[in-house]
């Protein structure tokens, strides 16, 4: 008989305990995995909804630590544009509405020359008509909202047309509503100025006249210019998600901390109930480092189950909160193999650690003594 | 010519409850292989006490044990000593109720050895020369009183050590079991030649012992040897 098959006769001997604190554990590290996701995905959320409108390069101004208060001159398009290698350029401006219904929806405006529009995959209806107060909405959003073409719905306590609903493919564009750059602007009292332009080079240049492009921007002109992968590492910085990923980690620790507490409880009463039976195992000849073994084996059996049962879950809520409109609408809530490996890499040696306290105790008796225990 | 002691307690003082309770006072005593000891007296007296003491399952307050002339004092030299060397039997089995009668043998065996082989054929032969081999799957809850001091037996024995301590190996069983693992006990000493110490308070099980250790108080009060016995 091998030590871990012991190890596993013990924890049988009390199922109901032992699932409950597999159960606590799994909770713990599904917890962390969710949040770990939520984290990550909104800054990927971003940068695959850029990706996914074709858009090359996003320029934005410089030091800027919150993406909600970006801001650049709208004339600055005409600048960008002249830079040699530069084929179009886009000025964006996103916002977030509340709507008739108490939801948040995020907002962009589009120049009406811009090439997005004749490339916005129609589900149903029309572009909006120029000059008009019209919308398009994305699947996700027209879903939460209840709306179809030709409904009106309210943004910046305004009413607007819903000329046509949109099938992107990522959340970001999916949940999305989408209306000219004037009435955006004038909507959120932010006229003459945009978010960020999405520019595109000269079909056929290669990577090294692509960084030259870059250059020749940053040296003209006061911003910053990222790919979409540079993009998805900037926004890592965000002072919001920055916020949010250090409340979903705090969350995650504390988590984690009371499964491993939870264990500890379970592995103490464990051993005082077993105590006769560790003065057993040294009468027979266990030394005290093979009692410590077992029961850190056993914690770490518990910390193990926990584990895979807690990744689950939180695959399991990711996908539950993913499909929830209010947050699925913005964020690909998918965990990612770090997402999952990080809290399963901190709760098993804690688990191991939550067990060491308890196969001290059982040790530091004499074996007589824990014999007479009753 | 008498037998090199195995084991020797020398001087050895055990108090409990601040010095308030005299467990052991001042005891010197040598056990030794191929000998069959009782120790007797009223309860109380300290049998198990010494016996504990004499398999490091305790520690003294005062004096030393020495195994083969060599002082032993570490839990590790004493866990050591009871992987290889000593066995022990208890009134109650204390045997693990989640595993069948050969997993409670084999536990005696967990990183004692790494041949696999070897050691589950020591486990059955064990089990056999105990008379359980067909009952090696059963649990503990499965068997009478004497197959489980069988087993408890069996456990104490699969090292095969050289002394084998057995703390009132028969208190728990009816007559008919007394008998049965009363007769296996002294069998196995005789075949293994080894060092049995028993505690007892059954005259019948002292009877059969080729010597008696007699206590009171705490001390030793007779120490008698029979049919040529080292006293």
């Amino acid at each position: 008989m091998r030590l871990v098959t012991f190890a596993a006769s013990n924890l049988k001997r009390r199922p109901a305990r032992t699932v409950l604190t597999i159960i606590g554990i799994a909770l713990a590290i599904g917890t962390a995995v969710a949040l770990l996701a939520l984290g990550r995905g909104i800054t990927e959320s971003l940068s695959q909804g850029f990706s996914e409108r074709g858009s090359e390069l996003i320029v934005g101004p410089r030091g800027i630590v919150d993406v909600t208060a970006m801001r650049l001159p709208e004339a600055m398009a005409g600048d960008l544009a002249a830079i040699e290698g530069v084929r179009s350029v886009a000025a964006e401006l996103f916002a977030f509405s509340a709507t008739g219904e108490g939801q948040h929806v995020l907002v962009t405006g589009w120049q009406p020359e811009a090439a997005d529009w004749r490339s916005a995959p129609l589900l149903s209806g029309r572009l909006p008509a120029a000059g008009g107060r019209e919308v398009l909405l994305g699947d996700i959003v027209a879903q939460t909202l209840s709306a179809r073409a030709g409904d009106v719905v309210e943004l910046f306590d305004e009413e607007f047309l819903v000329s046509g609903v949109t099938g992107y493919g990522t959340p970001m564009n999916r949940g999305m509503a989408i209306m000219s750059l004037g009435h955006l602007q004038e909507a959120t009292f932010r006229e003459g100025q945009v978010s960020y332009f999405t520019v595109q080079l000269e079909t056929g240049i290669d990577a090294a006249e692509a960084a030259a492009v870059r250059k020749r921007i940053g040296d003209a002109l006061p911003v910053i210019v990222s790919d979409m992968h540079e993009l998805a590492d900037q926004l890592q910085s965000d002072r919001n998600i920055s916020v949010l990923r250090a409340v979903s980690q705090a969350i995650s620790v504390v988590a984690i901390v009371m499964g491993a507490l939870n264990l500890l409880s379970t592995l103490l009463l464990s051993v005082q109930e077993r105590t006769r039976e560790i003065g057993m195992l040294a009468a027979i000849g266990w030394s005290d480092g093979q009692v410590v073994r077992l029961i850190v084996l056993e914690g770490l059996c518990i910390g193990l189950a926990g584990s895979v049962a807690g990744v689950a879950i939180g695959v399991a809520a990711s996908h539950f909160f993913g499909s929830i409109p209010s947050i699925g609408d913005i964020i690909a809530f998918a965990p990612r193999p770090r997402d999952i490996l990080l809290p399963v890499l901190f709760a098993v040696p804690l688990s191991a650690l939550g067990a060491a306290y308890p196969a001290w105790r059982a040790v530091r008796m004499l074996p007589a003594q824990a014999l007479r225990q009753t | 010519m008498t037998e090199p002691a195995l084991l020797r307690l020398e001087g050895v003082h055990r108090w409990f409850d601040h010095r308030r309770i005299v467990a052991l006072a001042d005891v010197t005593v040598a056990f030794r292989a191929d000998e069959s000891t009782a120790l007797v007296g009223a309860s109380g007296c300290g049998k198990s006490c010494l016996l504990n003491v004499a398999a490091g399952l305790d520690r003294p307050d005062r004096g030393a044990v020495y195994w083969k002339g060599r002082r032993i004092s570490s839990r590790a030299e004493w866990a050591r000593l009871r992987r290889a060397e000593i066995g022990i039997v208890f009134q109650e089995f204390h045997l693990i109720p989640t595993l069948t009668a050969r997993q409670n043998v084999e536990l005696a065996r967990i990183g004692v050895e790494r041949d696999g082989r070897d050691g589950a054929a020591r486990v059955d032969g064990i089990l056999d020369r105990v008379g359980l081999a067909a009952r090696h799957a059963s649990l503990p809850g499965e068997l009478s009183g004497g197959e489980r001091q069988r087993v408890a037996i069996a456990r104490a024995l699969v090292r095969e050590p050289e002394v084998l301590f057995a703390d009132e190996p028969t208190g728990n069983l009816d007559s008919a079991n007394t008998e049965a693992v009363a007769a296996l006990l002294f069998e196995l000493q005789r075949e293994r030649r080894m060092c049995l110490v028993l505690v007892t308070h059954d005259p019948a099980l002292a009877a059969r012992c080729g010597r008696v250790v007699r206590m009171s108080d705490g001390r030793i009060v007779e120490d008698t040897a029979k049919r040529g016995g080292a006293a």
